[in-house]
């Protein structure tokens, strides 16, 4: 293949991306249950988790850095992240999933396909972690030490759990039994994260959300970028994105008999 | 086996006349037809579907199906309901491997599924920029397609609406329009007029004509008997055979006794009430 080959069918893959990309982000912003769901799982979530936490008197019982609530309202601003964004992940692959093939058919790539699906989670997972941030930073009584850390954490678990909706929406591409997944999953990944039970940290730090969590929760209480945290984190992502590019390309390419 | 829209490199083009592949002659009262590049042949095709559960039976849907379609050749599939026609359908397209058997093509593939695949929230523009860019077509080439198409069909006035807000009527010709949209060599259509006006449906049809006559092979899934003139071959797919039969020029060719033995397997009777069976709505 000569050099200008080559170019101009690197040209016609970026633009099939970008295309791909377009199309599945519009999508997206185009539900208005959707927009409603975003604008309001957010501040529900936070509130709930917070008052909840709240609630119980500070005895020790939780290993909590910040005060109980604090703590409540960040737990919540994760889940509600990740929740939002897994669950995008998932009907995303179950809604374009015959289309996905046709365009397949015709002449798009999976890789291109799953990278235009890859660029939508991340875009998407941007916005939700933008609502969450603004939320928190609302229902908090006290001022956030790092808001740009809180950004980067929740991104960081809206990234994790689109990516483990890609999975789930590759392996099982059923609305409801993949979201009872989706939600079971990111309730236990949750309540693992969020520190509040002395459960042995070398089980807890491999909770997807773990890294995250502790990520926003560093920002919020201290005010620091903690790096080792999203480090580990972006180790989640490969794992999870390497596993969810095998099973969307397996799905995309092996033809349609369900 | 291909599976883009594209030839592949192992796509085989086979010079061969059908007289001669299949030891037969005088098959076609058309013989440049009969001279005409097959732009896809298949041989021996199997497909049994099979089930993970227990005590669900498997369905042998596929068994040793042959037929070949050539350039500015109409050929109709015709069958009983859950015969396997759009099976055969998308293992001719590429979308769907066989268990058994070869499906050769030369050149580009244009497929129109029974159910539209397409993207709920994207507008009938954004379908056809979304398709073309998969097609590798240039802007000016996707403009022109979708002027050339929207105008043919008629649902210009539709561009801007989004899939899930179209009728079928119109979701069904943006799903032909994506077929067709890159001129491929070769068109495979499932049913491809459910839904469609009298009007659109007999557009079809001179759209069809047109596609012929630039030499592009058409395969099309039909359940109107009465449309049978309208193909230059009709395969009659009973019990995971294909039996094949030429229409038209000097008379028929009934080369296999189980072909016109099955004809009425659709159940649909005459010609106004083939086409409403079929999906083809008003006058």
């Amino acid at each position: 293949m000569t050099g200008e080959a080559r170019t101009a069918g690197l040209n016609a893959a970026v633009r099939r991306a970008v295309a791909g990309t377009a199309a599945s982000t519009r999508s997206f912003f185009r539900e208005p249950l959707t927009i409603a769901l975003l604008l309001a799982l957010p501040a529900v979530s936070i509130e709930i988790y917070g008052a909840s936490l709240g609630q119980f008197p500070e005895l020790g019982v939780f290993a909590s850095v910040g005060s109980l609530e604090t703590t409540g309202r960040i737990t919540g601003a994760v889940f509600a992240t990740g929740a939002l964004a897994g669950v995008l992940g998932l009907f995303q692959m179950i809604s374009a999933r015959d289309a996905d093939r046709r365009l397949a058919l015709c002449g798009f790539r999976g890789v291109e396909l799953l990278g235009a699906r890859f660029a939508t989670v991340l875009v998407v997972s941007g916005a939700i972690a933008a609502v969450s941030t603004a939320t928190l930073a609302g229902l908090l009584t006290t001022s956030i030490g790092a808001p740009l850390g809180v950004f980067l954490g929740l991104v960081l678990a809206g990234v994790i759990y689109g990516l483990i909706g890609v999975l789930v929406g590759s392996v099982l591409p059923r609305e409801l039994e993949g979201s009872l997944v989706l939600v079971i999953l990111a309730d236990m990944d949750n309540v693992f994260a969020s520190g509040l039970f002395a459960i042995d940290e070398s089980v807890t730090r491999f909770a997807p959300l773990s890294q995250p969590h502790e990520l926003v929760t560093r920002a919020v209480v201290d005010g620091t970028l903690a790096v080792d945290h999203a480090v580990a984190a972006l180790g989640h992502v490969a794992v999870f994105g390497v596993a969810a590019v095998a099973a969307y390309t397996y799905q995309v390419e092996r033809g349609g008999d369900d | 086996m291909s599976t883009n829209g594209r030839p592949s490199e192992g796509d085989a083009t086979d010079e061969r006349s059908a007289n001669e592949r299949d030891g037969r002659s005088n098959e076609s009262s058309d013989d440049s037809r009969v001279d005409a590049e097959a732009v896809v042949e298949a041989r021996g095709i199997e497909k049994t579907y099979d089930s993970w559960l227990p005590f669900a039976r498997s369905v042998e849907v596929l068994d040793g199906a042959a037929l070949e379609v050539r350039r500015g050749e109409v050929v109709g599939i015709m069958g009983a309901n859950g015969s396997g026609k759009s099976t055969l359908m998308e293992i001719l397209a590429g979308i769907l491997d066989a268990d058994a058997g070869t499906v050769e093509r030369a050149g580009t593939v244009g497929w129109c599924p029974q159910e539209p695949r397409l993207y709920d929230r994207l507008t009938v523009d954004e379908t056809f920029r979304l398709f073309g860019r998969a097609y590798g077509m240039t802007d000016d080439e996707i403009d022109d397609a979708r002027e050339w198409l929207t105008d043919v069909l008629d649902f210009e006035r539709f561009r801007d609406r989004q899939v899930r807000h179209l009728s079928g009527g119109n979701r069904q010709k943006l799903n032909l329009s994506v077929a067709l949209m890159h001129e491929p060599d070769l068109l495979l259509l499932d049913e491809p007029y459910t839904g469609f006006d009298w009007e659109t449906f007999l557009a079809f049809w001179d759209l069809t004509e047109e596609l012929r006559d630039r030499g592009v092979g058409v395969a099309v899934i039909s359940h109107i008997i009465n449309e049978r003139d309208r193909f230059d071959v009709v395969y009659e797919l009973h019990e995971g055979h294909l039996h094949r039969e030429t229409v038209g020029g000097e008379g028929h060719d009934d080369r296999d006794a189980d072909a016109s033995a099955q004809p009425s397997d659709t159940g649909v009777q005459s010609s106004d009430t083939d086409a409403r069976a079929a999906g083809v709505t008003g006058e």
